[in-house]
């Protein structure tokens, strides 16, 4: 049986082969079709796929170094055979697949390091220590990570030093491009760099210090997108949690549950609209008596509560799904409360209950049961992934990062792109109006981003997942909501001046750093990118926004994936 | 090719995983130590060896996008169909992959096309030849029982299987059990060299059809003995009688499987054995090892219609959701039970239960790839160190004596039934030990 794209695919070269295996044992190379397999799987957050779910371009060979010497050799080797590189962590969702057909994909998988350093609340972790793993240590010293929108087994260090990284319990825990410390870098030329303090010798504790502090340089706001060489390590910041320990986990799969812990409690505020969740936002925010703050739409709280797909659905439909999951009580907050006293806890916990009835919100009833269930989904970010269970297939929209004066703003937003194809007869999965997740960032601006669900196995389901997709950057640029958060990619330069010189500044670090752009990706600025072609893709707007444009973006992406 | 309809029928699920790695740890690990829950991925380290690689693969086959190649045989050979994964995959996704079904169909589409691994073909040779995949002489099978009587016809068939019958380390425990049973008022029927492969190992290598001709034979001979009852001292066993046989459609409502765990116990609750402390060992505290095929691969597979729906415009739901395997009903109590009433605490491992480390027996790897089941018994082994136990018990005999080969001391590990043997009592032997 021939491979289906078998002629499209490039060779190891008998040389390079050599040379990799030299540097890393024949064990760790490789270029058989069955094993690349797994890296060219077009999926997860972030990702629609095309008829079936290969990526049109396979990677020609995987290796699996151990060292950042063994990364830098395999990366000067790749310079020494004219071939790109693409860094691979635990290859979940949008940088999973390589994107030119001379890539090798660097699997990251053995450099899993993981030290604590529990009293400078940090960890240095490598580039497959994965958020689960980071958390149970950091736990067993009263300590927590920040887990992004990519579920418990993403690398927190690929989050950290590429792609944005926002997550839920962002009121806490910051957001990885803020919870980077100290770096250790290979450079798309093979070089190995280290920054911050760590530059220093000084340990791993600051992102600035007396070695460089280049943190805004490497990964600006959105993040390197696996284009700028390959981080094998970071120091990244952990945060105060009020119990320390291994958390418990109580019930079976799939419902498991976690008591809370003592001065814990776990609220969810129901409000009346949209206007009255903004005003008890600005309230909750300027008390600090939160821990976390989310806002998920109620029929992915309703995915939670239930252990699968066919009880979501008969409940759904017979109206007996727990009040946190019914469509009716949309303008909603789970509410964490971790103190670390009695008085404290008290304090808190009348301070948030006073705040949601001054604003006309009440709470919801919850067993306990539901209510555990929800904290632990909560505290290992299992929500994320959870989400993919309706149909297997999401993508998600531009991101809102702005004053919570948006909130009402950007549901109406996430309604105006989804109603239509998420009610009854469309071509998205049923859902709520809008499916905005929300956020707050360390008390301070909101985070919105709309989950698309379509049925991958279904083109005109992909089709509208893209029309949502890209229609979302569209209604972006003709009626901004705030600040763009997901500006990935070519799209940041069509954006243009709204986001500042960001991306021309980003161009000349990548061009500066990597000028036969080898380090290929397609989420990271196009480099070498002549001033004229600069100045000219923003005035493209409005033909990327218009409605025939649309469509037919739309339905190649159906076809083909992207 | 039945193989071949049966990944048919499963690519739509296969096409549904995301890729998330979630098949490849446990759900809340404790440490990062043991955060794993797949040895095949902790060998292989390419995607390919996790649940996810392996579906990838298998779609991969199926839409023509890869061939056979040596590396995807030795890849999947080193996986133990421990099902850990789709444990860890239901926690978010639920009925929609469900990877074990789909490993267990992508074996069967390898061996319909006539890829199936050498090693593979060699077990199965054994297993046809002998009855055993260990490729031992049927005249040697019930050597452990020379001097006891059987029944020709009784309510109870005993089953030994294949590891305990020809590990002569085990088989005076093997007899002080047997006859403390028999001794207790239950006659017993035993299939003696006559019994043969329950089908379990064929089933997991993917040789489906040959695993229900051993299945259909089997039941017969239960038919035969009159029995309504069977006893056996095999994890795989059970295994197979209650969650594999249902699946080739083999109806055995009129037959009652029972691990030997679960039937002493259920004697020693009703008076007729009791278990006296286990005053021969030294130590009182042990870690018990969850073996896989009896404890998540336990759970009974329920005939039903596993189909999906679609509905609210995508969303993937079962038409039989009470149905759903999540693991949840395996044979973990009944071993522990026993334990404590022998005056032993069991201390639980930091992955226990449905969450247990394969230690690397099973699924023909320890024939196929020695290497890959030495790492996951040394890394089950590892596990020891996080409890203040360094006694592993296992009431599996294949586990106990794969765990053993590979224990460095002061690790130590012990076949449930010679702790059993020294303890068990006829009846009722005090009120003191049936209070217990």
């Amino acid at each position: 049986m021939a491979r289906k794209n078998a002629k499209h695919r490039m060779v190891l070269s008998p040389q390079a082969r050599t040379e990799l295996e030299t540097i890393l044992g024949a064990r760790y190379v490789t270029d058989d079709p069955a094993l690349l397999s797994g890296y060219a799987w077009n999926t997860g957050v972030g990702k629609i796929p095309g008829g079936d779910k290969f990526a049109p371009i396979w990677p020609i060979a995987v290796v699996l170094p151990a060292t950042t010497e063994e990364v830098a050799a395999v990366i000067k080797c790749c310079k020494r055979h004219g071939l790109s590189f693409r860094p691979h962590s635990t290859g979940y969702g949008s940088m999973g697949c390589v994107t030119s057909p001379d890539s090798i994909c660097i699997d990251l998988r053995r450099m899993n390091h993981l030290e604590i350093l529990p009293e400078d609340r940090m960890a240095v972790i490598g580039p497959y220590a994965t958020a689960n793993q980071l958390q149970a240590e950091a736990h067993k010293h009263g300590l927590a990570c920040h887990v992004v929108g990519a579920g418990p087994s993403h690398s927190p260090l690929a989050s950290a030093t590429s792609l944005i990284g926002v997550g839920i319990t962002s009121q806490f825990t910051s957001a990885n491009m803020r919870n980077m410390l100290a770096w250790e870098w290979v450079t798309p030329e093979g070089e190995i760099i280290r920054g911050g303090s760590a530059a220093s010798g000084m340990g791993w504790y600051a992102s600035d210090g007396p070695g460089p502090g280049t943190r805004g340089l490497l990964r600006g706001f959105f993040g390197g997108g696996g284009g700028i060489g390959v981080f094998t390590r970071i120091g990244i910041k952990l945060f105060p949690i009020n119990h320390k320990g291994k958390m418990e986990t109580l019930g079976q799969v799939p419902q498991l549950r976690s008591p809370l812990p003592p001065n814990t409690a776990l609220l969810h505020a129901i409000f009346p609209s949209y206007d009255a969740q903004r005003s008890a936002t600005f309230d909750l925010l300027q008390d600090d008596v939160c821990t976390v703050l989310l806002r998920m739409p109620p029929n992915h709280v309703g995915w939670t509560l239930t252990e699968s797909n066919a009880e979501f659905v008969r409940r759904t439909r017979d109206g007996t799904l727990p009040e946190p999951a019914r469509p009716e009580n949309s303008a909603n907050w789970t509410i964490l409360i971790a103190s670390r006293s009695a008085a404290e806890h008290r304090w808190r916990h009348d301070t948030v209950r006073e705040i949601v009835a001054h604003h006309g919100g009440r709470f919801a009833e919850m067993t306990t049961e539901e209510e555990g269930v929800l904290y632990h989904n909560l505290a290992t970010s299992q929500y994320v992934p959870r989400v993919l269970r309706a149909s297997g297939g999401i993508t998600t929209s531009f991101g809102v990062l702005d004053s919570f004066h948006f909130l009402p703003k950007a549901v109406e937003m996430g309604e105006m792109m989804l109603a239509e194809d998420t009610a009854p007869g469309g071509d998205l999965c049923e859902g709520s109006p809008d499916e905005q997740w929300i956020w707050p960032h360390e008390g301070r601006y909101m985070w919105a981003e709309n989950i698309i669900h379509f049925d991958a196995t279904n083109e005109a389901s992909r089709a509208a997942g893209a029309r949502a997709l890209i229609g979302h950057f569209a209604a972006q640029w003709k009626d901004p909501v705030g600040m763009t958060g997901l500006l990935v990619g070519p799209i940041q330069d069509v954006t243009g001046p709204r986001i500042g010189k960001a991306p021309a500044f980003a161009r000349k670090v990548k061009t500066y750093f990597d000028k036969d752009d080898r380090s290929k990706t397609k989420e990271y600025v196009i480099p070498n990118m002549p001033p004229v072609v600069e100045k000219i893709l923003p005035a493209l707007r409005p033909v990327l926004s218009s409605a025939p444009v649309l469509h037919i973006l739309s339905k190649l992406v159906g076809k083909n994936g992207i | 090719m039945p193989g071949g309809d049966l990944l048919a029928e499963r690519l739509a699920a296969t096409d549904r995983c995301t890729r998330c790695s979630q098949c490849k740890f446990v759900p809340v690990p404790k440490s990062r130590a043991h955060m794993s829950a797949c040895p095949s991925i902790d060998f292989v380290e390419y995607h390919a060896g996790s649940a996810s690689g392996q579906l990838i693969m298998a779609s991969g086959i199926a839409h023509g996008e890869i061939d056979y190649t040596p590396e995807l045989l030795d890849t999947i050979s080193a996986c133990t169909m421990c099902g850990a994964c789709d444990t860890a995959c239901k926690v978010n996704f639920a009925e929609i992959v469900e990877p074990l079904e789909g490993l267990y169909a992508f074996r069967a589409r390898i061996v319909a096309d006539g890829q199936s691994p050498k090693r593979h073909r060699e077990i199965m040779e054994k297993i046809g030849e002998t009855g055993s995949s260990q490729g031992v002489a049927r005249s040697e099978r019930a050597k452990w029982a020379t001097g006891l009587t059987f029944s020709t016809r009784a309510d109870v068939l005993l089953h030994v299987g294949s590891v305990l019958s020809y590990d002569a380390s085990k088989h005076q425990s093997l007899r002080t059990i047997v006859e403390a049973v028999q001794q207790a008022g239950v006659p017993l029927a035993y299939l003696g060299q006559h019994e043969g492969s329950c089908g379990m190992l064929a089933w997991d290598l993917g040789y489906h059809e040959q695993a229900r001709t051993l299945a259909n034979a089997f039941v017969r001979q239960v038919r035969q003995s009159g029995a309504k009852t069977v006893v056996t001292f095999s994890s795989s066993a059970i295994s197979a009688y209650r969650s594999i046989y249902p699946r080739m459609d083999i109806d055995t409502s009129d037959i009652r499987f029972l691990h030997f765990t679960e039937y002493l116990l259920e004697m020693a609750e009703t008076g007729r054995l009791s278990l006296k402390t286990a005053s021969d060992h030294a130590w009182r505290k042990v870690a018990f090892h969850d073996t896989c095929k009896l404890g998540r691969l336990t759970e009974p597979y329920q005939r039903a219609d596993y189909s999906l729906t679609k509905e609210m415009g995508g969303i993937y739901a079962s038409r039989s959701p009470e149905a759903l395997n999540f693991s949840r009903n395996g044979i973990y109590e009944a071993p522990r039970a026993l334990l404590r009433q022998m005056d032993i605490e069991v201390e639980e491992l930091e992955r226990n239960r449905e969450f247990s480390y394969c230690c690397g027996a099973q699924g023909g790897v320890k024939e196929t790839r020695p290497a890959a089941a030495k790492m996951a018994a040394r890394n089950r082994l590892d596990e020891l160190k996080e409890t203040e136990s360094q006694v592993m018990v296992s009431a599996c005999g294949n586990c106990a004596h794969h765990l053993d080969k590979h224990a460095r001391a002061p690790a130590t590990v012990v076949d449930l039934i010679d702790i059993l043997a020294p303890s068990i009592v006829v009846g009722a032997a005090n009120a003191a030990v049936r209070e217990r």
